[in-house]
């Protein structure tokens, strides 16, 4: 791995960030405007309205994994407090819910949140903890 | 662990940003280092060695040790 400053590895993460937010944004809406439009949503355009929204999220957590690399190394020690934290509390909350809704104490609802949890929460972590590194 | 970062950078006249830049880390780094919330790793602390012309127990020692001498 080559090695970059963190004004550098700042400056590459949000070069990828903040066009694969536009575009995500941009995906959404256009789906949004699809399905209004078009009753029943046509199978070709499900699947192109599926990639439409997923790529520009998966571009956001490639270049996530590339500023956990590329980061200084307090930076990286925090981050890897923020997902340890997330992973954990996403984890304890897959199970309570996957088995509140095994017993009919919990609905239903869209896989989704899990992995909008998980990211919010390594966020917060990163900004509750603030800067303590040492256990 | 204790150290004599923020004494040595003040002799420079360097904010925590000038350091961070010629470190080539954020000022976050060293502003968690300066107040012992954070331990840089071998390779940054000969760094900050290198950089304020100092030998590494010079500027970091642990409790029992004495930094005096840094400020010298």
């Amino acid at each position: 791995v080559k090695p970059v400053t963190q004004k550098q590895a700042l400056r590459r993460y949000m070069r990828m960030f903040i066009p694969a937010m536009v575009g995500y944004l941009i995906g959404l809406s256009a789906t949004t405007a699809a399905r209004i439009f078009f009753d029943p949503v046509p199978l070709w355009m499900s699947i192109l309205a599926l990639a439409v929204i997923v790529l520009p999220l998966i571009g956001f957590l490639f270049v996530w994994l590339r500023y956990a690399r590329e980061a200084d190394e307090f930076q990286q020690s925090q981050m890897l407090w923020g997902f340890a934290w997330a992973g954990c509390i996403t984890a304890a909350g897959a199970f309570t819910v996957g088995f509140g809704q095994s017993l009919g104490l919990i609905a239903s609802f869209d896989d989704y949140w899990y992995a909008v949890a998980f990211i919010m929460l390594q966020g917060l972590t990163v900004a509750v903890r603030g800067g303590r590194c040492l256990p | 662990m204790r150290n004599a970062l923020k004494s040595l950078r003040g002799d420079r006249g360097w904010s925590q940003q000038v350091l961070a830049d010629k470190l080539g880390v954020s000022r976050q780094s060293v502003n968690a280092i300066e107040t012992g919330k954070y331990d840089p790793s071998l390779p940054l602390a000969f760094s900050i060695a290198r950089l304020f012309g100092r030998s590494i127990e010079e500027i970091f020692d642990d409790e029992f040790g004495d930094l005096s001498k840094a400020a010298k």
